[in-house]
């Protein structure tokens, strides 16, 4: 039996290719022959999230599963911008405008959401009100003037998107956003012209916000849980019943599966002799993590010693799990980390670069990359490295 | 020489275990060897299925010159497991244990010439697992398939997708 596999029908050639997980192994599939390259569609609608790349800057990235530096251009504003979160291989990316741009740099498809200056707590901007663009109220009810710099760096924490922007039209994606600057949290839908908080009181500074099955949920340092239903604009907000202390700096959370995860960043300060810039400074440097999970039945945190077989991906992107053995080159156990936003170093990306990975049964930092010190000089200027999920769609 | 023997074996084992002839369809390979199996089983063929129904079940030998008998009988135990609802994950990893590149891919092109869409299915994991994290150039020799790329034109893809194109596993001996 010999016929040609080039002859074979493009909707059978595509049965194999919808089999295919990992978008590396279908771009090679649709680059065997022509045939292909025109049977097999462009975009797989079916792939399931993908190992996250580390964003260097507008220039490079690196790929764990090939353990490669590669170079991309991407076309991001080209200074004083800062990534406020990547979620679904969207680059949430703030600039000294009120703009909030989200790119896809596998796609270079940009959208945007609402301005910073139509959160419900920006009384008025005005550019030409130079160094007092924005009047805000603070969480006590006071309205002071903040300047295009402060809002970019200061008033967002993060923002998490519920689902992939672009992959269906009408599928409607929600934004959610950690707001420093009024202590709250706030979302958008798709289309809408305005963000709005979630609730009308003040809470308190949360830390980070996971979408798990059409909730957020934000946790605060001291481990209490936010559950947001954007759809009725309810907030419950759940207390610890035995509340742990926990040592951490940053606070991540993370779904693996029906199971929630807390993973803690404990942070050591380390004396910096200057580097490309001359002035001695402190600097934050990753020391360890913890992980605990939810135990709902006593709503509890309870310490974890090992992920198993998962590994985690934290920094200013949207914390991700991932089961290790489905892709090669990710190792079990582990907390790939990158620079996060903190008091030291999200300041114009001055400063050194924190990323590794944390072995934690063996309480081990590696490095991440091979060439690479782990404590290098950012390059002055760029946004702090960032995972993102490459996603084609 | 010997796989002929072994299938023929193998066909008179089915017609012996089917005695009652009148009721069984004769699927007849491409090398001329006759398969007896129940209507049932014919049911999970689409294409067999089709046939008998336009000749409103007069004609109860069909034959497939796409179909070695070397493939037929897997295709046939795999159609048996189906119809009594025995196919688990333990069979599927069993039965492809069996196969070599070479068969996988006859069977792959047997399975859609039958029409049989479970089987298909399950074929193209197999194959989507046999050539995952592979150099292009594997999975070109995997099927059989020339470069008809330019030069120009593979470079073109290879600069723009660049990291696609590294890191794959080492280009092992094909096994067929």
């Amino acid at each position: 039996m010999d016929a040609p596999w080039t002859e074979l029908p493009p909707e059978i050639i595509e049965t194999i290719s919808q089999k295919l997980t990992i978008y590396t192994d279908y771009i090679r599939f649709r680059s065997v022959c022509r045939t292909w390259f025109s049977s097999v569609p462009k975009t797989p609608l079916h792939l399931p999230p993908q190992l996250p790349w580390l964003i260097f800057s507008h220039q490079s990235f690196f790929d764990i599963s090939t353990h490669k530096t590669h170079l991309i251009n991407l076309p991001l504003p080209s200074h004083r911008t800062r990534i406020c979160g990547s979620s679904h291989g969207c680059l949430i990316i703030l600039d000294e405008t009120p703009q909030i741009r989200l790119f896809n740099p596998l796609t270079r498809d940009t959208l945007f959401l609402p301005p910073l200056n139509t959160f419900p707590n920006v009384v008025s901007f005005d550019y030409s009100n130079i160094g007092r663009e924005y009047l805000v109220r603070n969480p006590n009810g006071d309205l002071g003037y903040f300047n295009l710099r402060q809002m970019c760096n200061y008033f967002i924490r993060k923002i998490v998107l519920s689902s992939s922007p672009s992959r269906d039209e009408d599928d409607e994606f929600v934004a959610f956003a950690i707001v420093d600057g009024y202590n709250n949290l706030a979302f958008c839908k798709k289309g809408y012209d305005s963000w709005i908080f979630m609730s009308d009181e003040v809470f308190q500074f949360w830390e980070d916000v996971v979408y798990h099955k059409g909730l957020f949920y934000a946790v605060s340092k001291g481990g209490m849980i936010a559950v947001c239903d954007v759809d009725v604009r309810r907030v419950s907000v759940i207390q610890m019943t035995a509340p742990v202390e926990f040592s951490g700096d940053i606070f991540y959370v993370v779904f693996s599966g029906e199971e929630m995860l807390l993973v803690t960043r404990i942070l050591e300060q380390e004396f910096s002799d200057g580097g490309i810039e001359s002035d001695d400074m402190f600097v934050y440097k990753t020391a360890g993590f913890e992980v605990f999970k939810m135990d709902w039945n006593v709503m509890a945190w309870k310490k974890i010693e090992t992920l198993g077989d998962r590994a985690l991906f934290v920094g200013g992107n949207s914390s991700m799990c991932y089961s290790a053995g489905d892709f090669v080159g990710c190792c079990a156990d582990c907390i790939y980390f990158t620079d996060d936003y903190s008091e030291s170093n999200h300041d114009d990306a001055y400063g050194k670069h924190d990323f590794g990975i944390f072995r934690l049964l063996d309480q081990i930092i590696d490095p991440l990359l091979p060439s690479y010190p782990r404590n290098s000089y950012s390059w002055f200027g760029w946004p702090l490295p960032i995972w993102v999920s490459p996603n084609p769609c | 020489m010997a796989e002929e023997v072994s299938s023929q074996m193998n066909s008179l084992s089915i017609s012996e275990t089917n005695p009652s002839s009148s009721a069984t369809i004769s699927l007849v390979s491409g090398d001329d060897i006759v398969f007896k199996v129940e209507p049932t089983i014919a049911k999970e063929m689409e294409t067999v299925q089709s046939f008998i129904d336009e000749t409103d079940g007069k004609i109860t030998t069909i034959p497939l010159p796409n179909i070695s008998s070397h493939d037929l009988p897997y295709v046939i135990e795999y159609c048996e497991k189906s119809i009594a609802g025995k196919i688990t994950k333990e069979f599927e990893a069993e039965f492809v244990k069996k196969l070599n590149n070479e068969e996988v891919k006859e069977l792959f092109l047997a399975a859609n010439y039958l029409n049989i869409k479970k089987l298909l299915d399950f074929l193209s994991q197999v194959i989507a697992d046999r050539i995952a994290n592979k150099s292009v150039e594997y999975v070109r020799r995997y099927f059989g398939i020339e470069n008809d790329f330019t030069p120009e034109e593979e470079a073109k893809l290879r600069e723009e997708l660049a990291w696609t194109f590294t890191g794959v596993d080492p280009d092992d001996e094909d096994e067929n």
